[in-house]
């Protein structure tokens, strides 16, 4: 074990038995679980019948928000990289969503929306500004030299994507998937936790909250913490394989 | 049909930096461009190649397609020095053709390498033959052997004059040796 990896596992040891002793202090299971208590019940969770049906009714939708955001982020930042225009036009909706708590959108979306398309929804709504805010800054800031290379040369714009955009967007992509992905996580579930969505990841939390079962909250809170980080590798992953692939050509 | 520059004043802000050049280069000749820092020679290519506009004056006859060695490599950086070629050339000649004309250039090892793992005198001649495999009427060098070796200078000079025999060249350098060597006429900016 190295020596990072050391103090990160000693760091999160320190913080469980603080956990543990504030929780002996506490003394009341329905005010503060104890960590054994929340693996005790997770453990429970994780055999129970429900619990693969409920990660995946959370899972399913929350990806979908943020893989469609990741997309049309992505396609829109070309878009407004090619014509200013869009991008101005595109301006005042990005700001708005940018500056709005969540809890408003997902309040109003409740009466537009179905409860399945609502958790879609409000991850799509928090993904799309940041992914394309860091392309559009990614295709900005492509090196000057190249695109006059490219533009001597009548190069046309699928070459231009591969060899000059694709690079400069990059570091600004895997950063917005890393934080999207997290973001996602967070505001879909608080989307089905406000929706009262039946079924879901943030149903459960409800429940918790509304039978005061604080180990119960905390257990589906550990499932969300390793969903999202489940899921920012594979995606990091994927991005890796792909842009290595890119490169090849 | 020969190249004609009338008259060419270039300012930037205060500073004239070409004032009232006139130049004739007739069709395949292989002129030198010389004279001091900051004379113009840069100004005076990117003119010709479209890259910048000039505050009054008239160029004829300049050909459509130009290639150019600029003064910086201008490389895709992850890329190799092969996808690098292909950056410009597209599909117009065969990636055979690429690797030979590399390994000429003396990069047999490095042609699958990313560029921005290799030399500065290698990704010089990567830079170099990206500019002479593409379609072109007309090259341009801008000081293109800056950061060869001599010996190494020498051979890349031999591989530039044989690709550009029938074509008209304009060649920036500080170094006469060079413009002997290569081309036919030395202008020189004062």
């Amino acid at each position: 074990m190295n020596k990072k990896l050391l103090y990160k596992f000693l760091s999160v040891l320190f913080a469980l038995i603080l956990w543990q002793l504030v929780a002996i202090i506490v003394n009341a299971d329905f005010l503060l679980a104890s960590p054994i208590s929340v693996i005790k019940r997770l453990s429970e969770l994780v055999f129970s019948n429900s619990f693969l049906s409920t990660v995946l009714f959370s899972f399913l939708r929350i990806s979908g928000g943020f893989l469609s955001a990741f997309l049309i982020g992505i396609v829109f930042a070309v878009i407004s990289g090619r014509f200013k225009l869009f991008e101005y036009l595109l301006w005042p909706f990005v700001v708005t969503v940018k500056s709005v708590p969540i809890a408003s959108f997902i309040i109003l979306c409740l009466i537009w929306l179905s409860f399945g398309q609502l958790t879609v929804f409000i991850a799509f709504l928090i993904v799309f500004p940041v992914v394309y805010s860091n392309v559009l800054q990614g295709i900005k800031s492509a090196s000057k030299n190249l695109v006059e290379v490219a533009n001597l040369y009548n190069i046309p714009f699928k070459r231009r994507l591969i060899y000059i955009y694709i690079p400069s967007i990059k570091p600004f992509l895997v950063s917005a998937s890393n934080v999207g992905i997290g973001m996602a996580w967070k505001a879909g579930v608080a989307a089905e936790v406000i929706g009262v969505i039946d079924g879901s990841i943030g149903g459960k939390l409800y429940d918790a909250k509304i039978y005061l079962l604080n180990s119960d909250l905390l257990a589906w809170t550990v499932v969300i913490i390793a969903l999202s980080v489940l899921s920012e590798k594979i995606f990091s992953m994927l991005l890796k394989i792909i842009f290595e692939r890119i490169e090849k050509i | 049909m020969s190249i004609i520059i009338n008259d060419l004043t270039k300012k930037y802000g205060e500073k004239t930096v070409l004032s009232d050049f006139s130049l004739k280069i007739e069709d395949k000749e292989k002129i030198t461009v010389m004279g001091p820092s900051g004379c113009g020679k840069t100004t005076l290519i990117r003119i010709i190649a479209g890259l910048e506009i000039p505050d009054s004056g008239e160029l004829l006859n300049v050909p459509e397609k130009i290639s150019f060695v600029f003064q910086e490599n201008r490389l895709c950086e992850d890329f190799s020095a092969v996808s690098n070629v292909m950056f410009v050339t597209g599909k117009s000649i065969s990636k055979e053709e690429i690797e030979d004309n590399l390994k000429l250039l003396g990069l047999s090892d490095s042609l699958y390498k990313p560029v921005k793992n290799l030399s500065g005198g290698m990704k010089r001649r990567v830079a170099i033959a990206r500019a002479l495999l593409s379609d072109y009427d007309l090259l341009i060098m801008d000081e293109p052997f800056k950061g060869l070796d001599e010996e190494l200078k020498l051979s890349v000079l031999q591989y530039v004059k044989e690709k550009t025999k029938d074509k008209t060249v304009i060649f920036v350098t500080h170094n006469l040796d060079e413009a002997k060597l290569f081309s036919e006429r030395i202008i020189n900016l004062i």
